[in-house]
């Protein structure tokens, strides 16, 4: 839909938001110039281009701090949970969506509760549970607790998505003799795909980012998750003052999403218009 | 019902089992265990606890700095998601208005919504910063002396925090209620612009009723977010979070993982968490029985 405005006031319209999208992409690319360059001319022309696109911080950051390693964990751990959570996630949206038995809104309202629940009161026996039964400081033990508090966030998305789409669809699958699992896989997986991408892509985006628990659970500094590598990092700039290098490891954390981002944006957006009109 | 929802019956307990499984073990069990824990006194160094009562809660009550951060959480609540609601609702009126980029548009502004909250507070730390900060340089070249201000000093640092947030999540709930409005048939629109009627008009008259439902996802959604917020406050003032703006899950944090001198009082921190869980609870009811209505079909 688009409104007939005077020229004046739509070109008003264009300035706006151009300037707001500026400002998103000048921060990321100061991001990017940063860190080009070296601590000496950061100080002396913080907004300026660096004399020379070097490539020494992303060498230092890649071997003295370690960062190849937690980059490797990140992109090893967060692409398995986001499958485990949609392994666990879809199947249990989908009854509770489009099947009929006792109890079921019972279940999906016990699952959407977790939303209200800061995980923060978990924290501590989390941390006992998982030393109790040994998975403290692996990183088994933190993907459970991020597939566990992902749940219901996951389930409500994709309620909102399975009760998009017309009973009548299931019925057609049932005359054409597919068992109800059957008709689960032919029929309602590959309507739902808009569904499932999206919520695979938040999951990514906010277990990638996460860095609270991962600090918490995770001791061992060989298992450490990009996240809390860019955190440390942060802190040790306080004794360092090499700010060029944190912003090379910046750049290196934010770039798998970015990717992900410009390859998805069209599929999170319709996505997030499907979701959120139904639930 | 229809025949087939009966007949997806078989697949409920092999499809619900293992979510509701690990969902009720590591998450339902131990926030539970959580609000058990806010009823002892427990240090942490030993799993001994001695049961105390409601004490806790009582001494949160008392306690200067739990006060102070619950504000701290209103505030962000409050004024973060007033502003943000607002910009989302000006964005959704101009961009009505025009025709070209969109796509690129809506991308663009959603784009901060999947940076590293580390990554956007090293950057907004470079921009308020006092000596050399890009705010300070811009207001400087344009003569505007007089309102340079020390942005992340004490009294100024809520206001900075505010915007970095509102910044951030912008983009998300501009986009939510823009997939309200995909949703209202342009035929809507177009009898009304027929009536003369303007872009600002048909915002009140017929987007903001239509998009209600929407609305008020956002809304709950916001308060949910806003309420639970940690790593956002967390780094904006580098690697130790300032007193200043401590909210509660930084405080409860603090209490029980962050501090130096190695008292760790788990049972105190999950009585304050227990307290956060209410209020997110309450104001979660508050805004669904303020905001519920008749929805509008079209």
């Amino acid at each position: 839909m688009e409104f007939r405005v005077k020229k004046t006031a739509k070109v008003l319209c264009y300035l706006v938001l151009i300037l707001w999208c500026l400002i998103v992409i000048l921060s990321l690319a100061w991001i990017l110039i940063t860190s080009f360059k070296t601590n000496r001319e950061l100080y002396q022309e913080i907004w300026k281009l660096p004399s020379s696109f070097n490539l020494d911080n992303y060498k230092k950051i890649w071997d003295l701090y370690d960062l190849s390693q937690f980059f490797l964990n990140s992109i090893i751990v967060v692409p398995i949970n986001v499958i485990l959570i949609l392994v666990l996630a879809v199947p249990a949206a989908f009854v509770l969506t489009r099947a009929e038995f006792r109890f079921r809104s019972h279940i999906l309202s016990f699952f959407i509760f977790g939303m209200g629940i800061p995980v923060i009161i978990a924290l501590f026996p989390m941390y006992f549970l998982l030393s109790d039964i040994g998975l403290l400081n692996t990183l088994s033990g933190l993907s459970l607790v991020y597939i566990a508090t992902s749940l219901s966030f996951s389930i409500f998305m994709l309620h909102g998505f399975f009760g998009s789409y017309p009973v009548e669809l299931d019925e057609a699958a049932t005359i054409d003799g597919c068992t109800p699992f059957q008709s689960f896989i032919k029929v309602v997986l590959p309507l739902s795909s808009t569904g499932i991408i999206t919520v695979t892509i938040f999951n990514f985006i906010s277990i990638w980012n996460e860095y609270m628990l991962a600090l918490i659970f995770i001791r061992d500094e060989a298992k450490r998750l990009l996240s809390v590598g860019i955190y440390a990092l942060q802190a040790s700039m306080q004794y360092t003052g090499d700010w060029v290098t944190l912003f090379a490891g910046v750049v290196l954390a934010l770039l798998p999403l970015i990717v992900f981002f410009v390859l998805m944006a069209d599929r999170i957006m319709d996505g997030l218009t499907v979701g959120a009109v139904k639930g | 019902m229809s025949n087939s929802f009966k007949r997806n019956k078989k697949l409920a307990i092999p499809f619900l089992v293992p979510s509701l499984l690990v969902y009720i073990i590591f998450f339902i069990y131990p926030a539970l265990s959580g609000l058990f824990y806010s009823f002892f006194d427990y240090k942490g160094f030993s799993r001994d606890k001695t049961f105390i009562g409601i004490s806790n809660f009582v001494e949160a009550l008392s306690d200067k700095i739990f006060w102070s951060a619950l504000v701290i959480n209103l505030k962000i609540m409050f004024f973060g998601g007033l502003f943000i609601f607002l910009l989302a609702f000006v964005f959704l009126i101009i961009f009505q208005c025009i025709g070209h980029f969109k796509g690129t548009i809506r991308a663009l502004l959603f784009l901060p919504n999947i940076i590293s909250p580390v990554a956007i507070c090293i950057l907004w730390g470079f921009v308020f910063n006092q000596n050399f900060g890009l705010l300070n340089n811009i207001l400087t070249s344009m003569g505007l002396e007089n309102l340079i201000v020390p942005w992340l000093d004490p009294e100024h640092i809520m206001g900075s925090l505010i915007f970095v947030i509102v910044w951030t999540y912008v983009g998300f709930y501009f986009v939510i209620l823009l997939s309200g409005v995909s949703k209202i048939p342009d035929s809507v629109y177009e009898s009304a612009i027929l009536e003369g009627a303007s872009p600002i008009q048909t915002f009140f008259k017929i987007t903001v009723p239509m998009i209600w439902d929407v609305f008020t996802v956002a809304v709950v959604y916001w308060l949910i977010t806003s309420l639970k917020m940690f790593e956002l406050p967390f780094s904006f003032t580098g690697f130790k979070p300032r007193m200043e703006i401590w909210n509660l899950p930084i405080y409860i944090y603090m209490l029980g993982f962050g501090r130096n001198d190695a008292i760790y009082r788990i049972g105190y921190a999950a009585a304050i968490a227990v307290f956060l869980s209410i209020i997110v609870m309450i104001f979660v009811q508050i805004s669904r029985k303020l905001m519920s209505r008749e929805s509008i079909e079209y």
